[in-house]
């Protein structure tokens, strides 16, 4: 078949699928490729996977990159460092991470090793620019690998400029993590790190360290801290509310698919140099944003302070910190209660009795005045009553806990079965069932106590403790 | 698992047998039995134990009982060991699983690492499967791991089961959109791959069969690239051409066993004619309220009972008037009595599976959702109401009762339509024609181009590779035009920011649902909602927050979710407030009323491109492209019971197209200048259903896979949407369907179109692109003719019926004008 039949043959094709209404399309919102385009594509085709024709060669020279040999062929990458300094202090984060910081930021079964050897040369940041989302077909066109060199971040930048030339962008960027320790992303754990894996198993390659590496996923620990100040917890989000800075004139992450295809169908240079920029933006934002969160868990809070901070960094303390922690645990706690700012103070104030009540017996009698003052100030407040209930019971002070029963149980039917359903955390069964068995529990318990039980003194409220009701 | 019937069973000590002589002989029945059939008891033939099984395998089997295998289980255990590929046909519960789970189980004992795929059409199916499998591995060494891995894997077992999974059992769409775009993470599966089992294979058929054959060649690309290579078993019941079908789909040699070595309780076949209501329109009683009759009379002898009804609407009304036979303990509760249809939620039809074969559910009403070898237990009678549509479905559904050493009881109620009354008054055709043949086109251009590029996204493509048989040079470059794959050196990579798979249905030629949404909030139960049929405002506001209680396709949602529709779901009606096309969802609320609605559709279509023709000179037929415009127009209130019509309203939804295959005749005006206006629209019509009815005969395919239009005023050439009419070209007769051959490229000269406004009949494809039906009905259009004409002049009518042209308005013979343009087309043919 002559070319000119060849291209009858697929023009007429086209027209049937279009027909159809099965013609395909690259991205909903790209525009139809320029007429022309694809002669021009297809003369620079012919050369084997990697090499470039002298046109297209030029364009990724003059972005900055220069081919690095590898055995599979060519890896373009791009190498520039850039200083953190500036954007360190205005995070209010002054000292670069180190890499037990990073460590500590990060938690999983991966990462469970000993601090010492994690230099944070020896680690790196990782972001990734793809064609597409999801599937084995996810093709990472730049991957950015950033190394902490004191406040400047020393960066690699590896370009598919010739879709073909996957296993040598996959082998030098391989080669590379050798020499690491560990890995830093913003959701690379479910992104970044399993797109080059399947790429390597696709190209062949292994790329197992991927999967085993420690890796330090920075979206887990801000979820934790700042889900209520951010809401949508994208890196752009990060920034602006945790970094206080705003990028100009980058290229939304949204439109790397487009542009490189306009790069791979036209060449188009210009359009692939606003995803290198936003790539190395994104290294940038993550390194800078590793040092804030190292800073934050470190009592260095990000300012101003939300309401929601002070309780959420106990939290995260109180779920992966060490037990020499626990004192700073309950500052956060304290500190979040004396703030009164609903529904935290109360959240924390729940949270701050619970580890009182595991303590010695002065904690106990704090947690029980700090439970009686959260129900205080909010009656229908059952899980305090509970937590009250409970503890009183513990202590043995029987008629105090059979007194909280008889009240709680008073306020379930002022609520009503419909008010009490909507709840949150009831026990199984309800709380008006629950209440009723624990204060039948209880009425046995004092009646077999009999009068040896002594009356006790009422307990006075902590000083400055008013809760704000939720 | 082999049925255990012992093989000389005897039917007079059977309880079976005596409630069913005694309900033939009752007035109930009387004269609606056209036919009795007694399909006599068979024993059990037996084959030699395969020499090469495992004898882990051979003693996990004694432990059950199992001493010997079938003919057909050993042939095909024998075969698949020795690494052939295999397909086995043979009758519902002749114990088809065994035949892939010993050379499955076989592959495990000789290698822990060796892996299976199971491929069931339904995700019910799958579920029943793996409880099946449990029984056999009891007995065998622990270690094996077999799961589903479907929609209704929860996603932490995901993972355990990409990694570990011995057997995977899934399902095409699964193994479509779940499965082969994720493969790096299934590495372990496609390395050790040794078995394919491809159960259920009749089900793959037309569209969702050609779907499937480019599903497997994706699957087997990948298995090439990571180094495997799978012996497949597939399974079907009885159709006419299962190695053919076998073969088209995994493009391979395939030995097939079609002898059943399995027993066979008596089963007695009654062919239902529902008495005539008017006899020279042809109208009989209602199939559904005759369902209602005889399943009353099953349930009342204490028999179990299954009824298939042809649509999702269907199912509930006769649930309606079964439950209130047999009503719950309370409402709200179901009672025996239950359906099961597509749109039900899955935990719901787990739980009437269940019902089913512990007994607590006596009758149930499907869909064909139930026709698939789903384990509901031993029916004692199968109740069809309307023919399902094909002659393989038939026995697949009467093959759901029986299966315990009884005598069990089918039933066919014939329905108006002209097959419905074909089959009753020919029952040879139902019990002598092999079924139909199982015809696919996997090289449909429009399924294989999204497949291609699902492919692509999996794998780069080389230069020249081939996507299973079929050569996809020119439509690689297509999609390298379109941006969506990028040719660099010698191959083609995916280059979109797309998910490909996702983009395509496997079923249908929609993506989406509508999702129907209960707005009424605060525990107001079926039954219980405002009263009357505007009661609207009472039942909560369209945008609030509701319940789902199921979905529909996109094209059934204008005919069963428009606004003010009474939706059935479960036996409890719901009033559609609003259907919002653009966000796919209908708001609904629960009402009780007297009333249901069915919708009418218009029709129109559109030539784009003539393959071949016009052929003949004053009857002038043609083949090729159309595009199909199918609009839903107003909606009936019919009361039930009484089946009167009550009210009606319009119904405001945009055109939905289908383009597609078609074949079509047109008549020239010289023609026709005998005939009236009325005389020819009405011959039209009734050619059209009489070419429709044969066309289903002929190329042996469900009536729904064949739409049939006529026209007064046909374009029987390209219209303004169209590409412009080509130069005058010459298309000579009997060259190749350029469709039929492939996606070769068309001639560039269409030949013109001829003068607008031409009566026409026109047969198409129900599916984009086509399966290939519309060309072979063109291509027969001998047989075609003198077919139609045989219906027209056999039936027993006086003047049109709808058993055979349909009836025609008053006063008016349809069979006669509809016999006149045959005449017409007949003359032309003969010449």
């Amino acid at each position: 078949m002559t070319d000119a039949e060849r291209a009858l043959a697929v023009a007429d094709l086209r027209r049937r699928l279009d027909r159809l209404g099965g013609r395909a399309r690259a991205a909903s919102a790209a525009p139809p490729p320029r007429p022309g385009a694809v002669a021009a594509a297809s003369m620079r085709e012919g050369g084997p996977p990697g090499s470039l024709p002298p046109d297209a060669e030029g364009a990724v020279r003059r972005l900055g990159f220069r081919p690095e040999p590898q055995p599979q062929g060519a890896a373009w990458v791009r190498r520039v460092a850039v200083d953190l300094g500036p954007f360190l202090q205005r995070a209010g984060a002054p000292h670069p991470v180190t890499g037990g910081q990073l460590l500590g930021l990060s938690h999983g079964p991966s990462t469970e090793r000993e601090p010492a050897g994690y230099d944070a040369s020896a680690c790196a940041v990782l972001d990734i620019e793809t064609l597409g989302l999801r599937g084995s077909g996810v093709v990472a066109f730049l991957v950015g690998l950033g190394t902490p060199r004191g406040d400047v971040l020393e960066i690699d930048q590896l370009l598919l400029a010739d879709i073909g030339a996957e296993p040598a962008l996959l082998g030098a960027l391989l080669g590379r993590l050798a020499a690491l320790r560990l890995l830093v992303t913003y959701n690379g754990r479910t992104f970044d790190l399993p797109v080059l894996r399947a790429r390597c198993v696709l190209t062949r390659l292994g790329g197992e360290q991927l999967e085993t590496m420690p890796h330090c996923d920075l979206l887990s620990p801000v979820r934790q801290l700042f889900r209520d100040r951010l809401g949508v917890c994208t890196l752009r989000q990060t920034e602006l509310s945790l970094l206080g800075f705003e990028r100009d004139g980058d290229a939304p992450g949204s439109e790397a698919p487009e542009r490189y295809r306009a790069w791979l169908q036209r060449g188009d240079e210009a359009r692939l140099a606003g995803v290198v920029r936003h790539n190395q933006l994104d290294l940038c934002a993550t390194m800078v944003l590793a040092a804030r969160l190292a800073a934050h868990v470190e009592g260095r809070l990000v300012q101003p302070v939300h309401p929601a901070d002070r309780y959420r960094l106990a939290v995260h303390l109180e779920r992966h910190g060490e037990a020499e922690l626990r004192d700073e645990v309950d500052t956060h706690y304290r500190a979040a209660l004396a703030q009164r700012r609903a529904p935290w103070d109360r959240h924390a104030g729940h949270r701050l009795a619970r580890r009182l009540a595991r303590g010695g017996a002065g904690d106990r009698n704090e947690a029980a005045a700090l439970l009686r003052a959260l129900w205080g100030a909010d009656p229908g407040d059952l899980r305090a009553a509970r937590a009250l209930c409970i503890l009183e019971e513990r202590r043995q002070h029987l008629v105090e806990a059979l007194a909280v029963a008889d009240a709680a149980l008073a306020t379930c039917h002022r609520l009503g079965a419909f008010r009490l359903a909507l709840m949150r955390a009831a026990p199984p069964g309800g709380w008006a069932a629950d209440w009723e068995r624990r204060r039948a529990r209880l009425t046995i318990r004092v009646a077999r106590r009999g009068r040896s039980d002594r009356p006790r003194p009422e307990m006075g409220l902590l000083p400055g403790l008013a809760c704000a009701t939720g | 698992m082999p049925a255990t019937l012992p093989a000389g069973h005897r039917a007079a000590a059977d309880p079976v047998a005596i409630a069913l002589d005694a309900l033939r002989a009752s007035p109930a029945v009387a004269g609606r039995v056209v036919h009795e059939e007694v399909l006599a008891a068979r024993p059990a033939q037996w084959g030699d134990w395969p020499a090469a099984l495992h004898p882990q395998l051979t003693a996990a089997l004694g432990a059950l009982g199992v001493q010997r295998l079938y003919s057909h289980q050993a042939e095909a255990v024998s075969a698949a060991l020795a690494g052939r590929d295999v397909v086995v046909v043979t009758p519902t519960a002749s114990g088809k699983s065994l035949c892939y789970v010993l050379p499955v189980l076989d592959h495990w004992l000789r290698d822990p690492e060796a892996r299976s795929l199971w491929l069931f059409p339904t995700k019910a199916l799958a579920q029943d499967q793996l409880a099946g499998l449990q029984n056999l591995a009891r007995h065998l060494p622990p270690g094996l791991r077999a799961a589903a891995y479907d929609g209704d894997t929860p996603p932490g077992q995901r993972q355990a089961v990409r990694q570990a999974g011995h057997i995977v059992v899934t399902n095409p769409e699964m193994l479509h959109t779940g499965v082969l775009p994720h493969h790096t993470s299934w590495v372990r599966l496609f390395q050790q791959l040794k078995v394919i089992v491809i159960d259920e294979l009749h089900s793959y058929r037309g569209v969702f069969g050609s779907h499937l054959a480019n599903v497997l060649r994706r699957l087997l690309r990948l298995c090439r690239f990571y180094g495997s290579h799978p012996t497949v078993i597939a399974c079907s019941a009885t159709i006419a051409n299962p190695r053919q079908l076998a073969e088209r789909l995994i493009e391979r040699p395939v030995y097939c066993i079609d002898q059943s070595g399995a027993p066979q309780a008596e089963r007695r076949l009654w062919l239902w004619n529902p008495p005539l209501v008017d006899g020279s329109l042809g109208v009989r009683r209602s199939a559904v309220l005759e369902a209602r009759r005889l399943c009353a009379e099953l349930l009342r002898r204490r028999l179990a009972v299954i009824a298939f009804v042809r649509s999702r609407s269907a199912v509930e009304l006769l649930l309606s008037y079964l439950q209130r036979l047999e009503p719950g303990p309370r409402p709200g509760v179901p009672g025996p009595v239950r359906g099961y249809r597509s749109g039900y939620l899955p935990l719901e039809r787990r739980a009437i599976e269940a019902g089913l074969r512990d007994g607590s559910v006596r009758a149930v009403v499907s869909t064909n959702a139930l026709e698939l070898g789903i384990d509901i237990g031993s029916l004692d009678a199968a109740v069809l109401v309307g023919y399902p549509g094909s002659i393989a479905a038939t026995w697949q559904q009467l093959g759901r009762a029986g299966r315990r050493d009884t005598t069990s009881l089918g039933v066919l109620i014939a329905g108006d339509s002209p097959l419905d009354q074909f089959l009753v008054r020919h029952p040879e055709y139902l019990l002598s024609t092999p079924p139909e043949e199982g015809l696919i086109d996997p090289d449909n251009l429009l399924v294989l181009s999204g497949h291609l590029q699902a492919a692509a996204f999996e794998l780069a493509f080389e230069q020249g590779e081939r996507f299973g048989e079929a050569d996809v040079a020119d439509l690689l470059d297509c999609l390298a035009e379109d941006g969506v794959v990028h040719r660099s050196g010698t191959r083609y990579h995916w280059a979109a920011d797309a998910f490909p798979a996702e983009a395509m249905s496997l079923r249908s030629a929609c993506a989406t649902n509508v999702v129907i949404i209960d707005t009424s909030t605060g525990g107001a139960g079926p039954g219980q909602g405002p009263q009357g049929p505007w009661a609207g405002s009472g039942g909560g506001r369209p945008g609030s927050q509701g319940r789902v209680i199921g979905e529909v396709d996109q094209f059934a949602a204008p005919v069963l979710v428009h606004d003010d529709a009474i939706y059935i779901h479960e036996g409890a009606q719901f009033h559609v407030e609003r259907l919002d096309w653009e966000e796919k969802r209908a708001y609904v609320h629960p009402v009780a009323v007297d009333y249901y609605t069915t919708a009418e559709t218009g029709l129109s279509v559109s030539v784009l491109e003539r393959y071949s023709g016009p052929l003949g000179q004053r009857c002038r037929r043609s083949s090729g492209e159309v595009r199909v415009t199918r609009v839903a127009t107003v909606y009936k209130k019919i009361r039930f019971l009484t089946h009167e019509t009550v009210g009606a309203g319009p119904i405001t939804l945009p055109e939905q197209d289908l383009h597609t295959t078609a074949a079509w005749v047109a008549f020239t005006p010289e023609a026709v200048a005998t005939l009236t206006r009325t005389e020819l629209e009405t011959g039209l019509a009734g050619l059209a259903t009489v070419l429709h009815q044969s066309a289903c005969l002929l190329c042996m395919c469900d009536p729904r896979d064949l739409g049939r239009h006529s026209e007064l005023r046909g374009h029987g050439g390209p219209t303004a949407t169209g590409p412009p009419p080509a130069p005058l070209g010459d298309a000579p007769p009997g060259e190749p369907l350029e469709f039929a051959a492939g996606w070769r490229p068309a001639r560039a000269v269409s030949p013109p179109p001829p003068p607008a406004g031409q009566p026409t009949v026109y047969l198409y494809d129900s599916v984009p692109g086509g399966v290939g039906f519309a060309p072979r009905c063109h291509e027969r259009h001998s047989e075609l003719l003198r077919a139609a004409a045989g219906i027209v002049d056999g039936c027993a009518c006086a003047a049109g019926c709808p058993a055979c042209t349909g009836p025609g308005p008053a006063g008016l013979d349809s069979r006669a004008a509809t016999r006149r343009l045959l005449d017409i087309a007949l003359a032309e043919d003969g010449e």
